[in-house]
């Protein structure tokens, strides 16, 4: 009974994502969506996969870190050097890229997680800022000058699937038995140890899990803008990516994705009024965070559809 | 009813593919009166400073253009935060939306390389005033088609520094400090080096430091054991004044030298000019002109914006006038024409120096050598 509800639902998620995905290549086909916009949806296909990725650790796992950007760095880098000097295909090079990421999460998880709070975010902040001066100083990802020459082969089809591939593993895994592990962790962190839950290896399997999928999102950068300077992923965009989870709520996965897009829409929406910019999105921020908890905020989102419909005691 | 709500939806849809299709074709038709140009440069963050005075240069440029020649030009101005990202964001709006007929920036090397990855399949003419990376107008071994700059490239002016210490100044043995995070400063380095080899040139020491590095003393000290004749600073001019001071404070009076991101140094708040005795930079910029073009532009800035142009603000002016010339050579605003008639420019008289282009698309012009004396920039012959 159980399995076949489970079954019907993954099948009206990829009609839903089959049908989004046709109506987006008809209107990008026509023109309709111009190739402006065309390239802003596909950015806001690659903030979603880090947002979704990041929620994993810092919403369901409950540990805050801010070192993001750096296994997005990891896996842009690697699926980069990897189409520039052997030329292999670019799935492949987004998969070893993605591998990449997920062993250094998984490397970096190990001493890291023993810490706490802001101990662990601020140690994940010293740690983006290694992995940036590494990229800084190594001569094959040539430093501050930027590595050029990666093929443009980022399309919207890539990112929008394998979008829907992160949305999709993340959702299993925080409904499945690893996922109410995680989920205990973060509620209590001795109670759950006390329950008979390994807290050391769920800890680093989602710490790991969730840098991978940052690394695919940095193969996807890297493969759409063609240069990679490591001042992009300093803790600047390890913040912003931040944001995103904390302004979609953590441990909220419709949040993640809807905060996602709008972070990415608004700042381009607000390019023309240059230096009053960042002044009129630092106020959109601060008025987000304000209307989410008060009573329309509250109201509206109860009306957005949710993942958690079943499961609510999962959300925030 | 739900029908009718789609059939709704289908018909607005298909009235803007109608719109958007005409609006092509008028902009197709625009005459050589009035061209759109678009601006996309760091106008908020760490490098506004220079977005700002390029956004300003355009500015006026524009002013000056229109009233002398009665033509209707405009420009679109958007901020990228010295972003590749958002620089493509912008690039793909001034093409799609704002239909400009060409690009007079970006201001950075990153946003550069990245707009011009962008660009290849469209052919929007790209004009940077002051991407230096040689990088930008290369496409793998050949050159864009639609890809030129204003500003020399890090090799040239690497090189030609490297062959002014054998011919002119006769340095024998030099002291190198770089910026590592800067790809200007790697760039110009790293050319120096390359030719210095040619030029029988010796460095004795090469080191790197990191970007908003306050205390140098530790690369002082070693400057001082490495028995250097002269010490290359390919940096810009607010960490130059810095490293300057500190070499100066620790009794080091070699002579010092770099490039043309050194124009500016006497400008800084609370400079010593006698630390800057002996010291010499190349620029193809003076702002200190007596007459001719670039004190025409340094004029007309300073009466415009009540303060004195850096070289940045001197090449986008000079963008928009050879990118003028080059629209009514092809007597087209087609971007193929545009990008032949550029290619074949030659450039009489600019703020930044006549030139004209190689086959990369990089400005061959001569450049003047600087020195600094009694807290005055002086022109050496």
């Amino acid at each position: 009974m159980m399995k076949k509800k489970l079954v019907r639902q993954i099948i009206m998620q990829v009609v839903i994502y089959v049908v989004a995905f046709i109506i987006f290549q008809v209107l990008m086909g026509t023109g309709v969506i111009n190739s402006f916009w065309q390239g802003i949806f596909l950015l806001c296909g690659i903030n979603i996969i880090l947002a979704v990725s990041l929620n994993l650790a810092t919403g369901y796992l409950g540990q805050l870190t801010l070192g993001h950007a750096g296994f997005m760095s990891v896996g842009a880098y690697t699926s980069a050097l990897l189409s520039i000097h052997l030329g292999l295909p670019f799935p492949i090079t987004l998969i070893i890229g993605a591998l990449a990421a997920g062993v250094v999460g998984l490397l970096i998880g190990i001493p890291i997680l023993r810490l706490k709070g802001d101990y662990l975010c601020i140690i994940t902040l010293a740690f983006n800022e290694i992995i940036r001066v590494i990229m800084v100083n190594l001569n094959i990802t040539n430093g501050a000058k930027g590595l050029i020459g990666t093929p443009n082969e980022t399309t919207f089809g890539w990112v929008f699937w394998l979008m829907a591939l992160t949305i999709f593993v993340v959702y299993s895994i925080v409904h499945s038995r690893h996922g109410r592990a995680i989920i205990a962790i973060r509620e209590d962190d001795t109670a759950s140890e006390l329950s008979g839950i390994n807290n050391v290896y769920y800890k680093i399997l989602a710490f790991a899990i969730s840098a991978l999928f940052a690394g695919l999102a940095g193969g996807l950068y890297s493969h759409y803008i063609g240069v990679l300077v490591p001042k992009y992923f300093d803790y600047n965009k390890s913040v912003e990516i931040l944001v995103m989870v904390v302004l979609g709520g953590m441990g909220n996965l419709t949040g993640s994705i809807i905060a996602a897009v709008a972070l990415t829409i608004i700042p381009s929406l607000l390019m023309s009024f240059s230096q009053y910019r960042m002044l009129i999105y630092a106020i959109v921020l601060i008025a987000a965070m304000l209307l989410k908890h008060s009573d329309a905020g509250i109201a509206l989102r109860a009306k957005l559809p949710s993942f958690h419909r079943k499961n609510p005691e999962v959300s925030e | 009813m739900k029908f009718k709500n789609l059939l709704t939806c289908v018909a607005v849809a298909s009235m803007m593919v109608g719109c958007s299709n005409s609006g092509t074709k008028s902009s197709a038709n625009g005459t050589v009166k009035a061209p759109k140009f678009g601006f996309i440069g760091p106008l908020t963050g760490d490098a506004s400073q220079y977005g700002t005075a390029v956004k300003n240069a355009l500015k006026l440029a524009i002013k000056e253009y229109n009233k002398a020649h009665g033509t209707k030009i405009t420009a679109v101005y958007y901020d990228d935060k010295a972003d590749a990202t958002e620089a493509v964001n912008a690039y793909n709006k001034l093409v799609d939306e704002d239909k400009v007929t060409a690009i007079l920036s970006p201001v950075t090397t990153a946003s550069c390389l990245a707009v011009a990855s962008a660009a290849k399949t469209k052919g929007t003419p790209i004009l940077t005033p002051s991407g230096t990376g040689d990088k930008i107008t290369m496409d793998g071994d050949k050159a864009y088609s639609n890809v030129f700059r204003i500003c020399t490239n890090d090799s040239y002016a690497g090189t030609y520094l490297a062959k002014l210490c054998k011919t002119k100044f006769h340095y024998k043995k030099v002291a190198i400090l770089y910026n590592k995070e800067l790809d200007y400063s790697t760039g110009l380095n790293n050319a120096f080096i390359k030719e210095a080899k040619n030029q029988n040139v010796k460095v004795k020491y090469n080191g790197a430091y990191n970007a908003n590095t306050k205390d140098f003393s530790t690369f002082i000290s070693k400057i001082k054991a490495s028995g250097a004749d002269s010490v290359y600073l390919p940096d810009y001019y607010e960490t130059v004044v810095t490293i300057t001071k500190q070499l100066r404070d620790a009794g080091i009076n070699l002579p010092l030298f770099g490039g043309d991101g050194w124009d500016g140094v006497l400008g800084v708040k609370g400079v010593n000019a006698k630390n800057f005795e002996n010291t010499y930079y190349v620029s193809g910029f003076d702002k200190d002109a007596t007459t001719g073009p670039a004190k025409k532009f340094v004029d007309a800035y300073t009466k415009e914006y009540g303060s004195t142009p850096n070289m940045f603000a001197a090449m986008e002016y000079d963008a928009l006038n050879v990118m003028m010339e080059a629209i009514n050579n092809a007597k087209s605003t087609d971007s193929t024409k545009i990008c032949n008639a550029l290619a074949k420019i030659k450039v009489t008289s600019a703020a930044c120096g006549a030139f004209t282009y190689n086959k990369y698309h990089n400005p061959i012009k001569d450049m003047a050598i600087v020195t600094v004396k009694k807290g005055k920039y002086v022109t050496v012959k």
